[in-house]
């Protein structure tokens, strides 16, 4: 396995684990301890654990005297990166319609969702990027991927 | 000039007008608070018709019957371009996500439909970005460009 596709992996489990963690936070908060579904969305605070992404560089540093990125694998981030791209339009542009089309044209929504859905936008490409390297590496180590 | 420099004007042409259009309907509908009339209807119709048709002449003639659509290098410049466009996506979207904080204040409010014209304006600057970074990277002129 190469050093892409362990910051990859690394990156994959991060989110999942802060997902999951905040859709378990999220439900407690509101079928056990009956807060409104406004605060109940505080589990969300559990997406804090996505910054331990900032730390993957440093874990998986670059050997020396070793090539750790050659011309496959800049082809394989750069498909990567189009996928993630294109993602990207979709649930942009859905994160701003859909809001439009429940509320209505009429209606006002809080300054403070703004950030979030960058956020939320941020983490979809984060997740779509690792797995997109990870399906066109074959997820295993296996075939020469040192 | 080449087939992606052709494409890289048409879309910068495109887009430009989009932004002429949408600060016309702007200054006449919500400022100036009366709809066009007469040709003043029309003209934003009849520019993208006249547009399309120039740019479909315009990408289709070849240089030479031999030219090919694409090399290694237009691949090259297409890929910077579209990283170029992909890290101005995010300039914008954290610039659009903050800025109206700063306007309205934290607890503040913003009308719904703002969202899709963030939209809008999003993808018609990063179809700028992409072509001037295209049209840059090629020298802008149609100097030596030939296949």
């Amino acid at each position: 396995m190469n050093r892409a596709q362990k910051i990859a992996r690394f990156n994959l489990i991060v989110i999942l684990i802060a997902l999951t963690l905040s859709a378990i936070a999220v439900s407690v908060f509101y079928f056990v301890v009956d807060l409104p579904i406004r605060g109940a969305f505080g589990g969300f605070g559990f997406m804090g654990i996505t910054g331990l992404m900032g730390l993957s560089p440093l874990l998986y540093k670059k050997e020396r005297g070793k090539v750790s990125f050659d011309e496959r694998d800049e082809l394989i981030n750069y498909r990567a990166v189009l996928v993630a791209y294109s993602v990207f339009w979709l649930v942009f542009t859905a994160a701003c319609m859909i809001p439009w089309s429940i509320i209505g044209p009429s209606g006002s929504i809080s300054v403070n969702v703004l950030p979030i859905m960058l956020f939320g936008i941020g983490i979809t490409l984060m997740l779509v990027h690792s797995l997109v390297i990870l399906v066109q590496y074959g997820r295993r180590g296996k075939d020469g991927e040192k | 000039m080449n087939k992606t420099q052709k494409g890289a004007w048409f879309n910068l042409v495109g887009t430009l007008l989009c932004f002429a259009l949408g600060i016309y309907i702007v200054v006449e509908v919500f400022i100036l608070r009366r709809l066009p009339e007469g040709f003043g209807r029309f003209w934003g119709l009849l520019a993208f018709w006249l547009v399309t048709g120039i740019a479909i002449i315009f990408i289709r003639k070849k240089q030479s019957p031999s030219e090919v659509d694409s090399d290694e290098r237009d691949n090259f410049i297409k890929k910077r371009s579209v990283l170029a466009s992909f890290v101005s996506v995010w300039i914008l979207l954290f610039a659009s996500s903050i800025i109206p904080r700063f306007i309205v204040g934290p607890d503040g409010s913003i009308p719904v439909w703002i969202l899709p014209i963030i939209n809008l304006g999003v993808f018609l600057i990063v179809m700028l970005v992409y072509s001037a970074a295209i049209l840059v990277q090629y020298g802008w002129s149609s100097k030596g460009e030939k296949s």
